[in-house]
């Protein structure tokens, strides 16, 4: 019942948006760019930064003069996060509105379904928050991924590590899809790169007990630990390492330790943890710092990842549509297929899947209780502690 | 026979759809009659036997998972992979039907309800086989017409068995547990056997359903193939139409999937809270469904007119012995 209510405020706040942001396009024959996006149903919280991006997307390239001079406006329903309702929207966008350009949904599972649809009538469907690598496996040509893969997560750690002269790396991850393909990626150029992988071991989603596993790290004496873990496993495995007295000279503890709530959960603790992200507010990507102050200004609310993720894959779809010059689907594939370009959620490159090959994770550090990036180099708003001092030595 | 030919007439009707439909029209369609069945299928053991279950869904997922398993490991085609998910829902519907059936009442909705839960989880967390919050991705289905006659086939073969149900003693029998299980024990039922049977049947065409489903959308995940709005829908579909009749559930079914169609489409913002809002208004205004509301004004036949052709057939030969 609760979910209903959620649900239920949901759409009354976006029924208020609605009123004050679809506005009608000035001049005529403007390009209608189609998505359904998640506005009811358990996704919906998350799912309204994609929209709110979405519009933010629409009001800036109309601000600029449109798009091939033609206005912008967007149509979008409400799939309800229900793959099924995806599926048939996205028929009805590209049969029955005939809509110009077709963006994706918010989520993963509704990603899959939609993409079937818009491959079935060869249209590109930018999909910014689609992030399961095997959607690139399918075989499909229109589908354009443009969030991090997960073979360029932790690739950052490598580079922190060598830089500061250290020798051996040990890998902890949770046994999923993302991270078995993360893990290696990171282990290989870490070997290539001359820093010895002494241990690489997966658990299973939903372990809380990693001492056994820590104390065999620990024996080995690895400089760094990398824990591939979401949320809780981020936070079990820093304190263990601690109960433990295992003081890696690096210890990174994956994306779960990027969020707010890991700092709040470990205190002190969380100091000199590192951790990777898809995108901070202060990146020196172009225009990020405009694109957060107008967010902020539209909305009311700081912009999180899925947001500036949304409006970087929209600014790859202009620039595709831009360079293609026209709204040929196949022309416009092509272009996104050679464009190499750096929007404010970070660099772009596709492979000839149409799967991301350029945006990396962010690497941050904790420090006194904030957030800092280290890695890379050129978005650093920080110098790397490191390394880290032994648990026994810290106050 | 005028009665088998207008049932041929319908059927070539509605087969007839896709040569001139488009594809969006097709892919509604398509979840109207998926809506529909589901709504059949919980009908036979809600509607008629008076177990209310929250939980058929979880024959839905089943049917969903070895669907897409078969199509994607062993290269099955879908329609066979389809029969298959049902065949097993049909087979675990009866270990999990004869514990689950000696719950009554609220205790057995609940229970219902808890079954589909479980399930959810355990497709969570059986990786191997199910790939767990991954999902599993089929090859994509270009060709919407297959999918929307292999739907409308279950929902025909759902109103005949509905049809023929209600006309037999199997039906009679079911109702006299819905209005009595004591008494209609009294009586020589064997109502643990008609439960049963009755259950496994409203678990058989969710899976056939959850497989067409999992081919048709191309992916699935536990929470889509076990989601309890799949229950609410089928629910809401049969109360709106009817419980326990044989075309309250094809009205129901289609008058909610047209609404929410029309309204979605003019009330983009608000059309979930409008179509609570008409829910609530006809289960307070018509508590026995639409198809009870037409009956009254003779629109429709009163249901069980074999049964009833039969009993007015007898009558003159028992008057005459005496």
């Amino acid at each position: 019942m609760r979910t209903r209510w959620y649900a239920l405020v949901a759409v009354a706040a976006l029924a208020a948006l609605a009123a004050g942001t679809l506005s009608p396009a000035s001049g005529q024959n403007p390009i209608v760019v189609g998505a359904s996006i998640s506005q009811t149903g358990r996704l919906a919280v998350t799912a309204t930064y994609v929209l709110q991006a979405y519009q933010l997307w629409v009001d800036d390239v109309n601000a600029k003069g449109g798009l091939l001079g033609r206005p912008v406006t967007l149509k979008v329903y409400d799939d309800k996060s229900d793959p099924g309702t995806g599926a048939k929207l996205y028929e009805k966008l590209i049969v029955d509105d005939k809509v110009d350009l077709v963006a994706g949904p918010y989520s993963t599972p509704v990603s899959a379904a939609a993409s079937t649809v818009t491959e079935k009538y060869k249209k590109v469907m930018v999909a910014p928050m689609a992030a399961g690598d095997a959607l690139w496996k399918r075989g499909y040509r229109y589908l354009i991924q443009t969030l991090t893969p997960s073979s360029l997560y932790y690739i950052g750690v490598v580079d922190l590590a060598l830089e500061r002269g250290l020798k051996t790396i040990a890998f902890m991850s949770e046994d999923s899809e993302a991270l078995r393909v993360a893990t290696p990626a990171a282990a290989d150029l870490a070997q290539k790169k001359g820093l010895k992988v002494v241990h690489n071991e997966y658990f299973p989603r939903g372990t809380t007990d990693f001492s056994a596993m820590l104390m065999r790290i620990k024996a080995l004496g690895a400089d760094v630990l990398v824990c591939g873990c979401y949320e809780p496993e981020s936070v079990l495995s820093v304190r263990q390492s601690k109960e433990i007295d295992y003081s890696p000279r690096l210890l990174f503890a994956g994306h779960g330790a990027a969020v707010p709530e890991f700092y709040k959960a470990l205190g002190k603790d969380a100091e000199f943890v590192l951790a990777s992200d898809h995108w901070d507010s202060r990146m020196k990507t172009p225009g990020n710092a405009e694109f957060v102050e107008r967010f902020k200004k539209k909305y009311g609310r700081e912009p999180n990842y899925h947001a500036a993720g949304t409006y970087g894959g929209m600014q790859v779809f202009e620039a595709g549509v831009r360079k293609a010059g026209s709204l040929d689907q196949d022309k416009i594939r092509q272009a996104l297929g050679e464009l190499d370009l750096v929007t404010i959620f970070g660099r772009y490159k596709v492979s000839e899947t149409g799967g991301q090959i350029a945006k990396t994770s962010i690497i941050v550090q904790w420090q006194g209780g904030k957030k800092e990036i280290l890695w890379p180099g050129e978005t650093a708003t920080a110098k790397a502690m490191l390394p880290a001092p032994p648990w026994a030595e810290r106050r | 026979m005028p009665r088998a030919l207008l049932v041929g007439l319908v059927l070539a009707g509605v087969g007839a759809v896709p040569l001139v439909a488009n594809n969006y029209v097709l892919s509604v369609l398509i979840s109207l009659a998926m809506f529909t069945g589901l709504a059949y299928a919980w009908n036979i053991i809600s509607g008629y036997t008076g177990y209310l279950s929250f939980g058929q869904v979880t024959f839905f997922g089943v049917g969903a998972y070895t669907a897409a398993i078969l199509i994607i490991k062993l290269h099955v085609a879908w329609p066979l992979a389809a029969l298959a998910g049902g065949v097993l829902a049909a087979f675990l519907s009866m270990p999990l039907g004869w514990i689950m059936l000696r719950l009554r009442g609220p205790y057995f909705a609940i229970g219902m309800l808890g079954l589909s839960r479980i399930a959810e989880r355990i497709a969570f967390a059986w990786e191997p086989v199910t790939d767990g919050g991954r999902g599993l991705y089929l090859p994509p289905v270009l060709d919407l017409r297959a999918v929307y006659w292999a739907v409308v086939l279950v929902g025909a073969a759902l109103v005949g068995i509905t049809s023929l149900l209600d006309n037999s003693r199997f039906g009679l029998r079911l109702l006299a547990i819905r209005e009595d299980e004591g008494g209609a024990d009294n009586l020589g039922i064997n109502t643990t056997l008609a439960k049963l049977q009755a259950f496994v049947l409203s678990a058989f065409f969710p899976g056939v359903l959850g497989g067409i489903y999992a081919w048709h959308v191309s992916y699935i995940d536990p929470v889509m193939a076990f989601a309890t709005q799949v229950d609410l829908t089928a629910i809401v579909a049969v109360l709106l139409g009817g419980a326990g009749t044989v075309w309250g559930p094809l009205i129901g079914g289609v008058t909610l999937s047209l609404l929410a169609e029309f309204l979605w489409a003019r009330f983009p913002f608000i059309h979930t809270a409008l179509f609570g809002a008409l829910v609530i208004a006809t289960v307070l205004f018509l508590p026995k469904g639409l198809a009870d509301a037409f009956r009254r004004r003779g629109w429709l036949a009163p249901g069980r007119a074999f049964l009833r052709r039969l009993a007015a057939r007898q009558a003159p030969q028992e008057a005459a012995p005496e």
